[in-house]
């Protein structure tokens, strides 16, 4: 596991294209940038976000950055940030990096990032039909149906803050069902696979 | 602004986030900021401290990705079909609609309204006696009446079983058939828009059937109009 401390001999590895080290920078920091993207800009371009913060990101890391490798993670959220503003202000895609996009095609099809692919509405809707129905009540109005959380209180007749513990509850109680469907500690699995590649 | 300037901004930019204190995963798990996040509930303060802790915590990245499935699987939200067609078809459709109860409201109804309350009261009506020639005529009946009924008595004998009624010198022509009265007198009602104003003759033949176009004269008789 020490092959995947964020340190120097990680940055290293990263400039030389290493494709294990490059397969688990891909897969470390596509779901935190998928996310942080997402919860900023839900209708915007996603992927394309997503791969402008690698790319930019391969960018400054061939250019020497950061000077702390331990704070990678907090530099690609500052990237990341940066990008999503950009985008916000309308200032639209620059590709001025000169990075090969193809780099990240792959890594994202391995490993991890298939938490992702494996979304889908009939998934999904399996894991809540597993849910208490006042669970689903709740998630179904709010998330699925999109009404405003003041009048999906009203109609289930429970305050919002109410409103909020039972959807707080429900997500917590989705996510176990949707692991116990898909397999726990499914990251770690891919995680170990990878490092027994390496071992190799 | 050139590359490397640009590149400089970016830099100290994304340098104020890489100093930012990320919350630990202990704090996330008792906040739930998992689900707080999802829901967008948290403070901005606490939202960009959880956003620079996941990203350097696979657990909880993978937790909001989970959870935030359910958002991507929800349908945009788009107006129902009946929305859509609001403005093409129901607004032109709803304002005909407005137009068509609302001159039926200023006009069409209080007429009907009217013309039925006239239709409900009870008519007023004239009787007017039409003598015979012989007697002579009687000072005439004025007419403010709607409708006017003429009477007059049949002489004795007559045994028909229908009558023909002309009256003559009205406005416009009068000639009713009627069948035989319970006794003599006979009333005939007419319109008196129709019967104008001034001297009237009313012949009364007798007829062997209602079918039958002519038949004896069996009285004449006069009256009057003002």
């Amino acid at each position: 596991m020490d092959h995947f401390n964020f340190d120097a001999d990680y940055l290293v590895r990263v400039r030389g294209r290493d494709p294990v080290t490059l397969a688990h920078f891909c897969d470390f920091f596509y779901l935190p940038i998928r996310n942080h993207v997402k919860h900023k800009l839900p209708r915007g371009p996603v992927e394309d976000i997503v791969q402008d913060v690698f790319m930019a990101a391969l960018r400054r890391i061939d250019a020497g950055a950061p000077e702390d490798p331990c704070k990678l993670p907090g530099y690609l959220f500052g990237i990341s940030n940066h990008l999503i503003s950009r985008s916000i202000n309308s200032a639209g895609r620059q590709n001025v990096v000169d990075i090969d996009p193809t780099l990240f095609a792959d890594a994202r099809d391995r490993a991890d990032v298939q938490v992702i692919k494996g979304l889908n509405k009939s998934l999904v809707q399996r894991v809540v039909k597993k849910l208490s129905s006042r669970d689903r009540d709740a998630i179904t109005r709010v998330f699925f149906l999109q009404e405003e959380r003041a009048a999906a209180a009203r109609e289930m007749n429970v305050s919002q803050e109410r409103l909020r513990t039972i959807l707080c509850r429900a997500l917590k109680r989705f996510r176990m069902e949707w692991d116990n469907i898909q397999g726990a500690g499914h990251s770690k699995k891919t995680l170990s696979a990878l490092e027994k590649n390496l071992n190799l | 602004m050139n590359e490397s300037t640009r590149d400089t901004k970016i830099e100290m930019n994304i340098g104020e986030l890489e100093n930012i204190n990320p919350m630990s995963h202990q704090q996330a798990t008792q906040m739930n900021a998992v689900e707080m996040y999802v829901l967008s509930e948290l403070t901005p303060e606490e939202e960009l401290r959880f956003e620079a802790h996941y990203f350097g915590c696979e657990e909880c990245a993978r937790a909001v990705a989970v959870e935030e499935a359910l958002s991507e699987v929800a349908p945009p939200k788009t107006q129902p079909w009946w929305r859509r067609l609001a403005f093409p078809v129901l607004i032109p459709a709803e304002a005909a609609l407005l137009v068509v109860v609302s001159f039926q409201n200023v006009h069409s109804i209080p007429t009907m309204r009217q013309q039925l309350a006239q239709l409900s009261e009870p008519q007023a009506n004239t009787v007017i006696m039409a003598r015979e020639v012989e007697k002579g005529i009687e000072q005439g009946e004025s007419i403010k009446t709607p409708s006017v009924s003429v009477e007059f008595l049949l002489p004795e004998g007559a045994a028909w079983p229908f009558y023909r009624v002309d009256i003559q010198g009205a406005k416009l022509p009068i000639s009713q058939v009627i069948p035989a009265p319970e006794g003599m007198r006979v009333s005939l009602h007419v319109l008196s828009e129709r019967l104008g104003h001034g001297r009237f003759n009313v012949v009364v033949h007798g007829l062997a059937k209602a079918d039958v176009k002519d038949g004896p004269q069996v009285g004449q008789y006069q009256f009057n109009t003002n």
